[in-house]
């Protein structure tokens, strides 16, 4: 068998490779959904929102509102910052290079999980009726990054099944 | 005796069909290595659970409130609801790897955040298990990410 391409397929293959790379953030994008593409930017901008205000003062002064000694049982903001970090850069670069991807979904969700229940846990016995509208504003926020990640996951379970089915 | 003598021998030696392959698949078996693993994980925890227990017994007992005894129970939840999980996804034969990956990565968080921040966080740090806890903590998450790369690699083949 000759190892020798035809004209056409070598015009073909840079054709393709020209095109668009398979290890592009613009390529795998493209073959995922719409939904799928919104969550994910969605969640890119909460990581990054999180990690901006992280570095200011807001974030303590919000929990200062709400009541709440942060040194009580929860640890630091500055490792919630470091944790949010790594994810944020995990899930990106699986999703460049399309390896990982749903892993790194998956381990975000355990963790973000973990430490929306050990935040939200550190409240419980301080609420009072005056700090229902800051707190009821605090999950919503909390909810929006899990609600983006339940969606990814999902969309992703769903377009790799055919490959587990075979 | 019935063996090709053309030099296609190595017929006899027939790889796994697509049907077999696909049944051990949807079996979802585990490995000898992995049996291993789980077995080494399962232990840890469940000793790890007992340290719970008597952290537990402590505080009901305890004239002063702990004040990190929330974190401990969201401890404790969390490590019951992925042991049980992972165990029942094995015992059912169903896919389990992204279970294990969720709690490879949940366990680093937490070493993480004990490490920089929680020093005294591990129950009942003078109990003589807890030292032994302490010291294969490494180990027992080397483990379940090793153990979390395997699997995943098996169910995606």
């Amino acid at each position: 068998m000759s190892d020798k391409l035809s004209k056409e397929e070598l015009e073909a293959l840079r054709g393709s490779t020209e095109a668009v790379s398979p290890n592009s953030i613009a390529y795998n994008l493209h073959i995922r959904s719409e939904l799928a593409r919104r969550c994910f930017y969605g969640l890119n901008v909460c990581a990054l929102a999180f990690l901006f205000v992280s570095g200011t003062d807001v974030m303590e002064a919000w929990l200062n509102q709400v009541n709440a000694p942060p040194e009580e049982g929860v640890t630091e903001l500055k490792i919630r910052s470091l944790l949010v970090f790594l994810f944020f850069l995990w899930v990106n670069l699986a999703l460049i290079f399309d390896r990982f991807y749903l892993e790194a979904l998956a381990s975000s969700l355990s963790v973000y999980l973990y430490a929306i229940v050990t935040r939200f846990s550190q409240f419980y016995e301080h609420l009072t009726l005056d700090d229902f509208w800051p707190f009821s504003i605090f999950v919503l926020l909390r909810l929006v990054p899990l609600a983006l990640l339940i969606m990814l996951i999902k969309e992703e379970v769903q377009r790799t099944a055919p490959d587990r089915a075979d | 005796m019935g063996r090709p003598i053309d030099g296609n021998a190595h017929f006899d030696i027939h790889p796994a069909t697509v049907k077999e392959r696909r049944r051990y698949r949807d079996l979802n078996l585990l490995t000898r290595l992995e049996r291993f693993m789980y077995a080494f994980l399962a232990a840890y925890v469940c000793c790890l659970l007992g340290l719970h227990a008597l952290y537990y017994a402590g505080i009901f007992t305890a004239m002063e409130r702990d004040p990190s005894s929330i974190i401990h129970a969201t401890r404790t939840t969390f490590v019951c609801i992925f042991f049980t999980l992972i165990s029942l996804q094995i015992a059912r034969r169903r896919p389990s790897g992204l279970l294990i990956v969720a709690a490879a990565s949940y366990s680093s968080a937490t070493f993480i955040e004990d490490f920089l921040v929680l020093e005294s966080s591990f129950f009942l740090p003078e109990n003589p298990m807890a030292g032994v806890l302490y010291a294969l903590r490494p180990l027992f998450l080397l483990m379940l990410v090793y153990w979390a790369v395997r699997r995943r690699s098996i169910e995606a083949t």
